[in-house]
């Protein structure tokens, strides 16, 4: 008969039993666990020759060989989640459900791990008493005749027993809010000037205004010296949806929401350098925004001299200054001039604002107050609320799964030449040792509730047995 | 030009001796610890209640320093005193000794055998935090202005705290089940067979609960800190959804949480299947606590990220 039951096994069942065996979801989770260290310990996504720099040479070709340097993002990663998800579902119908919630059934207790035997002296009154006890215990019962004797299931916390389940659902929640988010959301930066506008690339109708951006820096006093930690970053800012305004400020910790479900956050800020040049007295006109960031290039023209833009320094970022170097006292721009590819100073040059220097070929450059910027965030992600409700079944699932202990009880009462017998074996959804103790208190509080009633204690008939 | 009135002065004015308040209280606490783990030491010899209850009393008294200092920290910094490391550090060392505290009101005196591991380590870390002491800073942008501090990083030290626990009874764990299995070798018998079975200076374990009992303990604290876990990532993913935009950002932080989860995640599975508790099981929790560690101070230290807090 097994021969031929095994002949009738097709390639899906055998995939089906291995999917739903617990072994195969570790399996991954530890492959798993070993990708997401990986992604950890190595940076993800960075040029080549950032792992040159960063690692010796035989471990760098190592991991771009062996394309280390995506593991979060590469196709295994992805699959493995998946696979979970369906090993999971898998899992639920063929295992979860079927084992977690036993029927109620005449099973041979004495091949229970945890089964013992309590003898009545209530006559008659057995089973009454037996049901009173239990559901006094908490157990709800059902009742069933079977081959002239009287059987009691009895179930504990069974509703516990969904927490698999419902964590398994969260898990699937969270994946779908995921998904969703990867299929219809988006995202980006803006960098956005004091007193300009910039539009969200991906929603026309949605612009933001800054009107001012505050940067508030605090010093700390060191050993090595003082320095300056942000305190606060603030941006003023004027959201245009569809034709309207809305004023609003935006800081750390505090998105603003707009009503088209599109985030903006605080996320960066600098100063953009702001320079006048001129040649033999005549101004130039410099391409671009006219603003300099960091590692912005000027080419004069009609010299081979160029200008390399470096950085802002000074009390409108005091954080850019290093421990132990005094705050200057006005902003001045560090910069390079270059002359045939060669820079004309060893050091880089520091140009107070308010001061003209002379940088070659007739031409002067005149530094002018810095114009802040704000580096505004924005995120657009449909699948967030599942995430959210996701999350939550997922807490729920876990917190009914292990931390409650729902049991189930296997009640015979018989009779037999002594009297009347009542048989008692139990399972737990976690094994026989965390219920020992307890089922011990339970079979002699059981016993006790059975004696007669005329103050004779009945002669202790529990065994108890563990596995 | 910036307004210099904006800057404020109250970091710069804090002297020596706010750090010196909140310091004695940890050096106390540090001390009571290192006794305290002396006292449980002792009590694996001598076994009778003065020596554990002295235990107990050290390791109460050091929760107490340890909270005192915290509070004292929190008031002369105007923030909450585990922004950096050391604060931290101090939190889940004042977390896990009180877990430690409560399961051994629990489950009696077969958990004060686990004490010397607890309150050793706690002790390690107590004085390791010492050198990440940076006095009273102000709190960066990224950690004001929100609630979710106050929630997400006491989960998750919690956490980290219930799988020291769980660290410790593994090791308590192997221990009494080696000392079993050599008892059945030995004819699971009495007198010189148990004498010559086991070395003398593992007596104690006679007092130790049944390896069952012990596996049940380390289930148990991994479940609470699993869920507490869970909810510490949630809830730090709802702060980083407003603080940076996105509620996932790959950050070494939060990828070495997720690998702690998956990692106690396969632990729980496997639990699933009676087959595979035991010894496995132990050395699961043992090596989790490895891959914690390395959350806690790989990342911090080491990796550079979003949550380079130190």
């Amino acid at each position: 008969m097994k021969s031929v039951a095994a002949s009738k096994r097709t390639f899906v069942d055998d995939l089906l039993d291995v999917l739903s065996n617990v072994l195969f979801p570790v399996v991954v989770f530890l492959i798993w666990a070993v990708m997401t260290t990986i992604g950890t310990i190595v940076d993800q996504n960075q040029d080549v020759q950032h792992y040159y720099d960063m690692y010796p040479a035989a471990v760098a070709n190592l991991i771009l060989r062996l394309h280390l340097d995506a593991v979060l993002h590469s196709i295994p990663y992805f699959s493995l989640i998946v696979l979970l998800l369906v090993s999971m579902t898998v899992c639920t119908f063929r295992r979860v459900i079927p084992k977690r919630f036993p029927k109620d059934r005449a099973v041979p207790i004495e091949a229970f791990g945890l089964h013992g035997s309590a003898q009545s002296t209530a006559g008659d009154a057995t089973i009454s008493r037996t049901e009173q006890f239990l559901r006094k215990n908490r157990f709800a019962l059902r009742s069933l005749e079977v081959d002239g004797s009287h059987w009691v299931f009895g179930d504990k916390d069974k509703w516990a027993r969904y927490g698999v389940l419902v964590a398994h659902l969260g898990f699937a929640i969270i994946a779908l809010g995921v998904f969703l988010g990867w299929l219809a959301g988006f995202k980006g930066e803006l960098q956005i000037f004091d007193g300009a506008t910039a539009a969200v690339p991906q929603q026309t109708d949605l612009a933001i205004h800054l009107d001012k951006f505050t940067a508030q820096f605090q010093p700390v006093e060191t050993p090595n010296g003082t320095f300056y930690q942000a305190s606060k970053f603030e941006s003023d800012v004027g959201v245009i949806e569809a034709g309207a305004t809305t004023k609003t400020d935006i800081i750390v910790n505090h998105p603003f929401l707009t009503k088209s479900g599109v985030y903006f956050y605080q996320a960066s800020y600098g100063f953009g350098g702001r320079i006048d040049l001129t040649r033999n007295g005549k101004p130039v006109s410099l391409s671009g925004t006219g603003r300099l960031m960091p590692g912005d290039q000027i080419f004069l023209p009609g010299t081979s001299r160029e200008i390399d833009y470096v950085t802002m320094l000074g009390p409108s970022d005091p954080s850019q200054v290093p421990l132990g170097v005094p705050l200057p006292r006005t902003d001045e721009y560090a910069m390079w001039v270059i002359h045939d590819n060669v820079p004309t100073t060893s050091r880089p040059l520091l140009v107070p604002v308010g001061k003209t220097i002379d940088v070659g070929d007739g031409y002067s450059l005149a530094a002018r107050a810095p114009i802040a910027w704000t580096g505004l965030t924005y995120r657009r992600d449909p699948g967030e609320g599942f995430v959210g409700l996701g999350a939550a079944v997922l807490v729920a699932g876990f917190v009914m799964a292990l931390f409650f202990v729902p049991i189930k009880l296997y009640v015979r009462v018989h009779r037999d030449v002594r009297g009347f017998i009542v048989d008692v074996a139990a399972t737990t959804t976690k094994g026989n040792t965390i219920y020992e103790g307890e089922f011990k208190q339970l079979l002699a509080a059981l016993e006790r509730a059975l004696e007669a009633g005329d103050g004779a204690p009945a002669e202790s008939a529990v065994e108890t047995a563990y596995a | 030009m910036p307004d210099y009135s904006q800057y404020n002065t109250n970091a710069a004015a804090l002297t020596d001796a706010h750090v010196a308040a909140y310091m004695a209280w940890y050096h106390v606490a540090i001390v009571c610890y290192l006794f305290g783990a002396a006292a449980f030491a002792a009590y694996w010899f001598f076994r009778n209640r003065p020596t554990a209850a002295t235990g107990g009393l050290l390791a109460a008294a050091g929760v107490v320093c340890q909270a005192t200092s915290l509070g004292v920290r929190w008031v002369y910094s105007g923030h909450v005193p585990w922004n950096d490391l050391y604060g931290s550090l101090s939190v889940v060392t004042l977390f896990a000794v009180s877990l430690f505290l409560i399961f051994g009101a629990r489950f009696g005196a077969g958990m004060w055998f686990a004490g010397p591991i607890v309150l050793t380590v706690s002790f390690a870390l107590l004085l390791y935090a010492q050198g990440w002491n940076k006095g009273l800073e102000p709190l960066v942008p990224s950690l004001q202005n929100n609630y979710w501090i106050y929630y997400h990083v006491p989960v998750v030290l919690a956490a980290y705290a219930a799988f020291l626990i769980a660290f410790a009874t593994s090791i308590l764990y192997l221990l009494k089940k080696g000392d079993e299995e050599r008892l059945a070798a030995a004819g699971k018998s009495v007198g010189a067979a148990v004498a010559t079975a086991r070395p003398a200076w593992l007596d104690w374990l006679d007092l130790v609960p049944a390896s069952g009992a012990l596996e049940v303990i380390t289930y148990r604290v991994i479940a609470i800190g699993e869920i507490l876990l869970t909810v510490g990532i949630i809830l730090g993913s709802l702060w980083a959804h407003d603080a940076w935009g996105s509620y996932w950002q790959n950050d070494p932080k939060e990828l070495a949480a997720l690998t702690c989860w998956i990692w106690y995640a396969a632990y729980l599975h496997l639990h699933t299947r009676p087959s595979f508790r035991g010894p496995r099981l132990a050395w699961m929790s043992i090596i989790g606590f490895g891959a914690v560690l390395f959350c806690y101070f790989g990342v911090n230290i080491w990796i550079s990220g979003l949550h380079s807090y130190k």
